[in-house]
């Protein structure tokens, strides 16, 4: 029997001291609170069945005197620990139904009549140490270790559907073996004269001392026959104590198994905080990604002079797909100052109403006090938002939460860009800072748009000086010298001079001949215009075709471009102006036959060759060439250069070479695959 | 009284006498409740205290059960209704339970019949306090000193409305704690009706505190003035089972202590009543346990004189 309560001492010290060098270890898991009450009821319930153990050893009255007055210490307050761990395990660990926290009401009085019993028991002759055994065992052990043996079993199931599959396996052996410390700990107690006591105690449960009659007897609390001890007794010859002392042995395997659970749950949220770390980096690469992607289109688009409007919606689609936005707007000041309505982008959950298309003036308070202070403002999901149905304009949405931003021109409100989401999540300042950032886009665009008018303008004007000088150099010359030949017909006519006369006649028609073909080259060049999307090459061919119908001579265009020219718009134009020139000089000048047109790209520009066969001329300053000064100033405003070789009768080489716009820029012509998938946008 | 069999009788008594006093208390708020709010708050206050209250009357009745030797004959005892306490005690006790179960019967199958639940709340009330006076009748006996005294009946209503407030304030906690899970719409208003039960039960726990302890000293000073045997009984008072009287004292004032200072803190933190119900619970057990010790202690301390 002292080997027995010597094992059963030193498994619940065990247990004490792995509970308290886990709790040592520190851990964010909940169980890891209640280790403090583990640990400190096996330390004192060790001191227990040690105590018991010299007791049954035979010791010195005093001593037994000693030990007993310590037992009689310890094992309330083992008791209690255990108590206070199993409530712990059972309502601190996983959330109790709410329905619960009446449990305690309903059983108050029953626990007061048993609490009453187990006080009026002290008064009987028996010794005091008894019936704290037995209240001890009954009041505190019993129902905590029910608590603690459904605790585990709880978190048991949690490990479980956590996918911690063996430490559930371990929680519910050690719940299993807490319901067993339940039965042979908190229901066999020392006999004594009282309640289900006198039935169910030490003295049924040695081998030595059942009595006879136990079973038929007619006490009310008699308990069924099957349950009764005498037969396990019977059957085995073991005593209680070696019962209990396995369950002890199956406690401590299992409770400090249980506790490897600590490991395997910080493995699993360091590997978690690594997966949530990686995916956050992920999801913020992603969205600069995204955000930078949209910003360079939206700077394509602009170094590409589209149209203002499909800039401005551009931008709204942008904000809508980048913030994951309801709806986007933005409204721009009219000359009369108000604030319309410029271009909108709603998802696919917000229908737009009739009233698109039609000129809206805003105004929403929240929207004007942006405009007015030119300052961002964004909601953070505590207003008491009473103008949630101004914001979406042309639908039926509310908005619940919105992000506003100012359009400032030179430091000047001219409009606003905001973004609202249907739904309680609030804006970030991130998100507002990248709403800024396309309102910068869309004043840029705005800029680029007022630029590209003005240049429209003295393109016009240029133009008309062009054709203006145009005329005056052929058409106004050729019609003045004929006026002098009329003049002179007529004076020969009088004279009746026929063969003078036959031969000014002629000379006339050659002039007239020479106007038209003028005319019809200008009709040609002013015809000959270039469209973004068929480029500067198929636009040199076309007016090539044209060139050869009109003045017969053989032109041959050698394209080697296997893509776009990187030219800037402006470029482009001169590079066309310049061929122009140059096959007039021909026409006039030259008396070629043939021409090759080359088109080429070096080491980032653009070459243009127009090589003829004509009669050539003798190389002179620049200066006394006004045609050829023009093409040379033409190519030197887009920062190229223009060289002319000519000997007589050898020909004539012009070479343009134009520079392709910058590398960065230079992709911007490519096609481009937009990652914003128009599909999933809906925009008026 | 270590048989569990003599434990019978304190279990009846006592919960006997706490289902009396809590329908007692429980129909003063049902009656004022319906003046002032209508019978809607009225019926939803009463909802469950009235089951909990006929559950502990049944419980009290069969659990009286276990003293008897033939329990199957129980009811033969209200034969001698006219001569004896015994059987008017039965037969009140019968009474109230069944008028208990009318009234909640009525409370949830006819819960407009205002007029009918009144004259039944009332009519149980009245078979309460009857039932309580002829319990306390029952040991008036001349053969035991301790006992025959005023006393006792004293003892018992002090018991029957301490219980009663207790009760039914623990009661109504229960009940706005679910009516919170179920978010009632009249939730506000519960809610100031028994925070008010709340503040009158402590005062009316205290006062009824200091006439049991009152009680307990005229006892004293009678069982020292009325001869040998009433010595008897106050020596196994103040002597073998003084230990029991002092935890019996201890427990009363510190659990109505308690149920003022909880009372007072409640009104200051202003948190939600709800939160309270742990530590009412608490002061509940300890004056339910003083009052079990209380009833061990009545039994105990008899002494027969006499055959």
């Amino acid at each position: 029997m002292p080997i027995i309560y010597f094992l059963y001492g030193l498994s619940f010290s065990g247990l004490g001291l792995a509970a308290l060098l886990q709790y040592r270890r520190g851990s964010v898991l909940p169980l890891h609170k209640q280790l403090p009450w583990l640990a400190a009821f096996g330390l004192a319930y060790a001191g227990v069945g040690w105590a018991d153990m010299f007791l049954v050893s035979g010791m010195q009255p005093e001593v037994q005197g000693i030990l007993r007055l310590l037992r009689m210490i310890l094992q309330p307050l083992s008791g209690l620990l255990l108590l206070r761990f199993g409530w712990g395990m059972l309502t601190q660990m996983t959330p109790l139904p709410a329905w619960t926290r009446i449990i305690p009401g309903i059983i108050t009085v029953p626990l007061a009549f048993i609490v009453t019993y187990a006080a009026t028991t002290f008064v009987t002759p028996s010794p005091i140490y008894i019936p704290i055994d037995i209240w001890s065992r009954y009041l505190l052990y019993l129902p905590g270790s029910i608590m603690a043996g459904i605790g585990f079993l709880r978190q048991s199931n949690d490990h479980k559907k956590r996918g911690f599959q063996d430490a559930g396996y371990l929680m519910m052996g050690a719940g299993i073996a807490f319901l067993t410390e339940a039965l042979v700990v908190g229901l066999i107690v020392p006999a004594a004269p009282y309640g289900p006591v006198s039935y169910y105690n030490y003295d049924r449960v040695h081998f030595d001392s059942v009595p006879a009659e136990t079973s038929e007897s007619s006490d009310p609390f008699t308990m069924i026959d099957w349950l009764d001890y005498a037969h396990v007794l019977q059957a085995t010859g073991l005593p209680i104590q070696f019962w209990r002392m396995l369950s002890a042995i199956a406690l401590l395997f299992f409770v400090v198994r249980s506790l490897d659970v600590f490991d395997a749950i910080e493995r699993r949220r360091i590997q978690r905080l690594q997966e949530e770390r990686d995916l956050a980096q992920s999801n913020a690469r992603y969205l600069a990604e995204s955000w930078a992607e949209a910003l360079m289109q939206i700077n394509r688009e602009i170094a590409e002079l589209n149209e203002l409007d499909a800039i401005l919606f551009e931008i709204v689609c942008s904000a809508r797909k980048l913030l994951s936005s309801d709806y986007v707007a933005m409204a721009l000041l009219d000359e009369k100052h108000r604030l319309m309505l410029r271009c909108f982008a709603t998802s696919e959950s917000v229908d737009a109403s009739a009233e698109v298309g039609t000129s809206i003036q805003v105004t929403s308070s929240v929207i004007l006090d942006v405009l007015k202070s030119a300052k961002p403002y964004r909601t953070d999901g505590t207003e008491n938002i009473d103008w949630q149905s101004e914001l979406c304009l042309c639908t039926d949405a509310k908005a619940s939460e919105a992000a506003f931003v100012p359009l400032l021109l030179n430091n000047v409100s001219v409009g606003v860009l905001w973004s609202t989401r249907t739904e309680p999540n609030p804006y970030n300042t991130d998100d507002l800072v990248g709403l800024e950032r396309l309102a910068s886009q869309t004043v840029i665009a705005i800029q680029h748009g007022l630029m590209a008018a003005q240049i429209q303008s003295l393109a016009v004007v240029g133009e008309r000086a062009r054709i203006a000088r145009e005329m005056h150099d052929g058409l106004a010359q050729i019609l003045g010298y004929m006026n002098l030949q009329a003049q002179t017909l007529e004076a020969l006519l009088k004279q009746n001079k026929r063969e003078s006369l036959f031969a000014e006649i002629k000379r006339m028609r050659e002039a007239i001949q020479t106007a038209h073909a003028d005319v019809r080259e200008n009709i040609l060049s002013l015809r000959t215009t270039l469209s973004t999307e068929a480029g500067v090459a198929s636009a040199m061919l076309e007016y090539l075709d044209g060139f050869s119908l009109q003045t017969g001579i053989d032109i041959k265009l050698q394209n080697h471009l296997d893509e776009y020219l990187g030219l800037s718009p402006l470029a482009e134009v001169q590079l066309v102006c310049i061929l122009q020139e140059a096959l007039a000089n021909v026409r006039k000048h030259a008396r070629a036959t043939e021409v090759t047109v080359k088109l080429t790209r070096q080491v980032g520009c653009a070459h243009l060759e127009i090589i003829d066969n004509g009669i050539g001329f003798d190389e002179q300053p620049d200066g006394q060439r006004f045609g050829l000064q023009t093409m040379r100033e033409r190519a030197q405003q887009v920062g190229g250069k223009l060289s002319i070789t000519s000997k007589v009768g050898q020909g004539t080489t012009v070479v343009c070479v134009l520079p392709e716009v910058e590398q960065g820029n230079q992709i911007h012509m490519a096609p481009i695959n937009t990652p914003l998938d128009a599909a999933t946008e809906r925009g008026y | 009284m270590v048989n569990l069999r003599e434990w019978a009788l304190p279990v009846y008594t006592i919960m006997m006498q706490m289902s009396a006093g809590s329908m007692l208390v429980l129909w003063v708020i049902y009656t004022l409740t319906l003046r002032q709010y209508g019978q809607d708050i009225a019926s939803k206050l009463t909802k469950y205290p009235i089951l909990i209250i006929f559950v502990t009357v049944a419980t009290a009745m069969v659990g009286s059960h276990y003293h008897l030797s033939r329990p199957a004959f129980s009811l033969f005892a209200v034969l001698n209704f006219k001569s004896s306490w015994l059987s008017r005690e039965v037969g009140f006790t019968v009474l109230f339970a069944l008028l208990v179960g009318t009234l909640l019967l009525l409370s949830h199958l006819r819960p407009h019949a205002v007029k009918a639940q009144l004259v039944a709340g009332w009519g149980a009330v009245t078979l309460g306090v009857v039932t309580v006076y002829a319990m306390s009748q029952v040991y008036l006996l001349p053969t035991q000193i301790a006992w025959n005294s005023i006393t006792t009946p004293i003892a018992f209503f002090c018991a029957m409305t301490l219980l009663g407030v207790f009760g039914v304030t623990i009661i109504l906690l229960i009940s706005l704690y679910l009516f919170t899970l179920n978010k009632d719409t009249d939730l506000a208003l519960i809610r100031s009706v028994i925070q008010r039960v709340l503040y009158v039960s402590s005062w009316a726990a205290t006062a009824i505190v200091l006439i049991e302890l009152g009680n307990y000293g005229y006892q004293i000073m009678d069982l020292f003035n009325r001869g040998e045997t009433a010595h008897a009984s106050l020596d196994l008072l103040l002597g073998l089972y003084r230990v029991l009287f002092i935890i019996r004292i201890v427990m009363l004032i510190c659990g109505v202590t308690a149920l003022a200072i909880v009372t007072l803190w409640q009104r200051k933190s202003r948190k939600p009543l709800v939160r309270f119900l742990a530590p009412i619970y608490l002061t509940f057990l300890t004056v339910l346990i003083s009052e079990v010790l209380g009833r061990f202690l009545f039994y105990a301390v008899h002494v027969r004189t006499g055959i």
